[in-house]
């Protein structure tokens, strides 16, 4: 879970530590400092690419 | 850690030295600044300052999750304008730097402005001219600055933490070039802070801190004013 500030930052970290498959839920930047009708707002957001990977065969 | 990792490429370059720093310029293995050119003649001179196996690995950087081997390190401390005897400051930095306590992932990667500190307590303080009295952040000091760059070509050159990929710092601080300071130990009113740590007073000690570069807090009050933290 990230902002998208840092998903090519994630994705070349993901793969220098050999999983470059590792499934990622983004939202847009950032995380902290935000109030928490934003941070509902982002969790929905996430939702979807949450699920999608926890769920993944 | 202790297992041995790859030995550092050594390659022919036959140009001056203008050349060889602009080779490195290019291919992004600077801070900026120029460099002096880390021949194998230079890094060995620095190998001498220590016992440990050129090879072995003092720890695993990120995000490149490099191999900082005491040889690579030593190489980067020669480009930064290390005087041979300070290399043993710079590999007790960067082994702080990679354990995992420290978290390096997020001082390396982050949007803030933040950058390891090093400060260093003991007789290797002294005896090298770290400075800890006026303008300890300041310029003017060899070993200050030139240890303080050492540990950032480092974090970039093995770590790749380089800007706008591995290190996402929005504006950056001067204290990502070089920050790196002694322990002003005789006019502490405190214990220095390796003995706080539980270390004796004669062992010289490199503390890591991630944090921003130094502000100044004071007041101009003549009364006492009472400050919450």
């Amino acid at each position: 879970m990230g902002t998208f500030e840092f998903e090519a930052l994630a994705k070349l970290e993901a793969k220098n530590r050999g999983i470059e498959e590792l499934p990622l839920a983004l939202v847009p930047h950032p995380l902290g400092g935000i109030h928490e009708d934003e941070v509902v707002r982002k969790a929905d957001l996430a939702l979807e690419s949450v699920l999608k990977a926890v769920t993944r065969a | 850690m202790s297992e041995l990792g790859p030995a550092a490429t050594i390659f022919d370059f036959p140009g001056t030295h203008e050349e060889i720093d602009a080779l490195y310029q290019e291919r992004g293995w600077t801070d900026g600044l120029p460099i002096v050119p880390p021949t194998e003649v230079a890094v060995r001179e620095l190998l001498r300052w220590t016992d440990r196996d050129p090879r072995e690995v003092l720890g695993v950087l990120p995000p490149r999750q490099g191999e900082a081997t005491v040889e690579r390190i030593a190489a980067n401390a020669v480009m930064a304008g290390c005087r041979p005897e300070y290399l043993p400051v710079v590999l007790a930095g960067i082994e702080a730097l990679a354990d995992p306590l420290f978290n390096l992932d997020a001082i390396q990667s982050t949007t803030h402005p933040v950058a390891p500190l090093l400060v260093v307590n003991g007789p290797i303080a002294r005896e090298i001219g770290l400075n800890a009295g006026y303008n300890a952040f300041g310029q003017g000091f060899r070993a200050n600055v030139t240890i303080g760059r050492a540990v950032r070509l480092v974090l970039m050159n093995v770590g790749g933490g380089l800007p706008g990929i591995g290190d996402r710092a929005t504006q950056g601080s001067p204290a990502k070039i070089a920050h790196c300071v002694a322990e002003n130990e005789a006019e502490n009113p405190w214990e220095p802070l390796h003995v706080e740590a539980g270390l004796p007073a004669d062992v010289s000690v490199a503390t890591v801190f991630g944090c921003e570069g130094p502000t100044t807090s004071r007041t101009t009050s003549a009364r006492p004013v009472s400050v919450c933290s």
